[in-house]
């Protein structure tokens, strides 16, 4: 399992990029939120930053504090213990509520992949999406897992305001916008839950390495009680431990 | 229990509260935001005795007029601007002594595009994931996440009576004012092989002007096209402060405060870190060079940059340098000004700017080996 060394380079004076195999895979995905964990419960004076994404891990630090080749050896020593730690996965239930004013182009996508809404909404809920990472926008989680049979090309003209819980499909990709932005998705469906709140602690309902199921909700009065409880906090999406691999 | 401080006549274009960012959170996708030119920002605090992260106003291209609802001491860093107090045009780099009612205006500046009002003691706004820093496209930090608009009321953070002694660092000019064209230093980072020799090569040889599509997020760049070895695109990744990508159409796009955490561009390296504020201070129309550095010298660049600062610190606190001593396996520093002996030798960390000088020494008939360590 060695024989993947990362790339350990120094990208500007006061980051150190740490990069496994050049290509997007659960595998590696994980080696880096494992690295990320360990980087954060060994933390070092000096270290301020640590930013996980698809094969790598960007590292900020003080080098007044903290020299390149300290850092470095500190990497190099967490980077050892890789194989035998694993980073047990939270799989986390979103409610979504598909088609109709939630998801308007839900039709749309049923008939460009030849399916029902139905059959769509099965083929969409029923995979655990693994969350490579989160960027874009704070909060926003970059989902792998998507069935290609509901691939969708995104919008030619984009919608200048998504609103925030908005599921959406582009291309292979599927997302959840945490705020409201423009954007140029499939929309087939809406969480009531709030993925991220900057007065909240934590702020960010999902963390990287997570994973998450879209649970179909069966009415807008689901719907409506569940966005009622979140807005006030009330609401706990169920969590659970993988067991899967 | 607040004190209000400042009331806003005129904002200006793009003035906004920062501190020197929000840490901890680049994973869950929230930018550092922070300074754009970190180095008047220090010293904007700094010349005050203020902690290093207090909070500023964060002003562009044009700085508010703000009348003080109490007495307050100010400083005003950054671009070569005319500041007046009550209608009198006053130094930049140096404390102000302000009482209540006095208007103060920052003017249009004449070099730099950028200044910082620092106030003793800070200024106040609810710490949002712990950073008073304001983040305009997430619309939080600062004053309720946006710039500041005429008739809004900022707050001191604490009342601080701290001694400190008057100094001005008209230098601090020196630091940050870009000429024209900017030479920003860069280190280059090609481990992905996106770049041939050329198209690196291209980027010494060429001239940039910065666009006026700038903003906080960042700086892009008009010149010569910087071509890939194959597509544009790389795995999104981690951004720096100061990275440089190159997007499909090989215009350069250099990385700001205000940057998203992630980026799928390729990047051909970063601006070194002093570089940045210069790079920041320097407007649309600016013209850019570029020239490579390694990343020992980058630190050593980096290192005088904050020795500055912390020169400036012990001036205005008073603790000149102290001196460590170090004879016969026995360690201990003194103060200068006071002559008092500090022993916690533990405080000195392993800098690399630290002054080393070696001396021998005769001492009741016997010869010590001396060194002296002068750290600031």
């Amino acid at each position: 399992m060695n024989t993947d060394n990362p790339t350990i380079e120094s990208t500007s004076d006061c980051f150190v990029s740490v990069r496994f195999r050049d290509e997007i895979n659960p595998d590696i995905n994980n080696k880096v939120h494992t690295l990320f964990n360990l980087l954060k419960e060994n933390s070092h004076f000096g270290i301020t930053g640590l930013i996980p994404s698809y094969n790598s891990i960007l590292i900020q630090y003080n080098p007044s504090e903290l020299s390149n080749e300290h850092l470095i050896k500190i990497i190099e020593q967490q980077l050892s213990k890789l194989e035998s730690e694993l980073t047990k996965q939270t799989v986390i239930d979103i409610p979504v509520l598909y088609g109709d004013i939630y998801g308007e182009d839900l039709e749309f996508v049923a008939e460009h992949n030849n399916l029902t809404t139905d059959q769509v909404i099965e083929i969409h809920s029923t995979p655990k999406y693994l969350v490579y990472m989160l960027g874009f926008t704070p909060g926003f989680p970059y989902l792998g897992g998507m069935e290609e049979s509901i691939s969708t090309p995104r919008l030619t003209t984009p919608r200048t305001l998504i609103p925030a819980g908005s599921v959406g499909i582009a291309d292979k990709q599927t997302g959840i916008y945490p705020s409201e932005s423009p954007g140029g998705w499939q929309l087939i469906g809406k969480t009531p839950l709030i993925l991220f709140n900057h007065e909240k602690n934590p702020p960010s309902l999902i963390t990287p390495g997570d994973l998450i199921r879209f649970v179909p909700l069966k009415s807008i009065d689901e719907y409506e009680t569940i966005f009622n409880l979140a807005k006030t906090n009330k609401f706990k999406p169920n969590k659970s431990t993988n067991n899967e691999n | 229990m607040k004190t209000k401080v400042f009331e806003i006549n005129d904002p200006g274009p793009q003035t906004t509260i920062q501190d020197l960012g929000r840490y901890g959170f680049q994973n869950i996708g929230v930018p550092v935001s922070g300074p754009m030119d970190s180095f008047s920002f220090k010293a904007a605090n700094t010349l005050l005795n203020n902690p290093l992260n207090f909070a500023c106003l964060e002003t562009t291209f044009l700085g508010p007029k703000l009348t003080a609802l109490d007495n307050a001491i100010i400083a005003v860093t950054g671009a070569k601007s005319l500041v007046k107090l009550n209608e009198k045009q006053i130094q930049l780099w140096q404390p102000i002594e302000i009482s209540k009612g006095d208007i103060i205006s920052v003017e249009s500046p004449k070099q730099g595009i950028i200044n910082y009002l620092s106030v003793k003691g800070g200024f106040d706004s609810p710490l949002i994931m712990g950073s008073h820093s304001t983040y305009l496209t997430g619309k939080f930090g600062g004053q309720e996440g946006r710039i500041l608009k005429t008739g809004d009321v900022l707050f001191k953070g604490i009342n601080s009576n701290d001694e400190y002694i008057k100094t001005s660092f008209l230098t601090g000019f020196d630091f940050v004012i870009p000429s024209n064209p900017l030479e920003l230093r860069i280190l280059i980072s090609n481990s992905l092989n996106k770049f041939s020799r050329e198209s690196i090569a291209r980027l010494w040889e060429s001239t940039y002007t910065i666009s006026s599509n700038s903003n906080r997020i960042g700086y892009r760049l008009n010149g010569p096209s910087i071509n890939h070895n194959g597509g544009a695109d790389i795995i999104s990744s981690g951004t720096e402060f100061g990275a440089i990508q190159i997007p499909g159409n090989g215009q350069p796009i250099i990385l700001m405060a205000d940057r998203g955490t992630t980026g799928g561009y390729s990047k051909i390296g970063s601006v070194i870190s002093p570089d940045i504020s210069k790079l920041a201070q320097a407007g649309p129309n600016h013209k850019i060079n570029f020239r490579p550095v390694s990343l020992n010298e980058a630190h050593l660049i980096l290192f005088s940059y904050e020795k500055a600062i912390k020169s400036l610190a012990s001036t205005v606190s008073g603790q000149d340098a102290n001196i460590r001593i170090m004879y016969d396996n026995k360690d201990f520093e003194i103060n200068l000004n006071s002559g008092k002996k500090i022993t916690d030798s533990n405080k000195i960390k392993e800098h690399s700017e630290v002054d080393f000088q070696k001396y021998k020494i005769e001492y009741n008939g016997k010869i010590y080996d001396l060194s002296i360590e002068t750290y600031l």
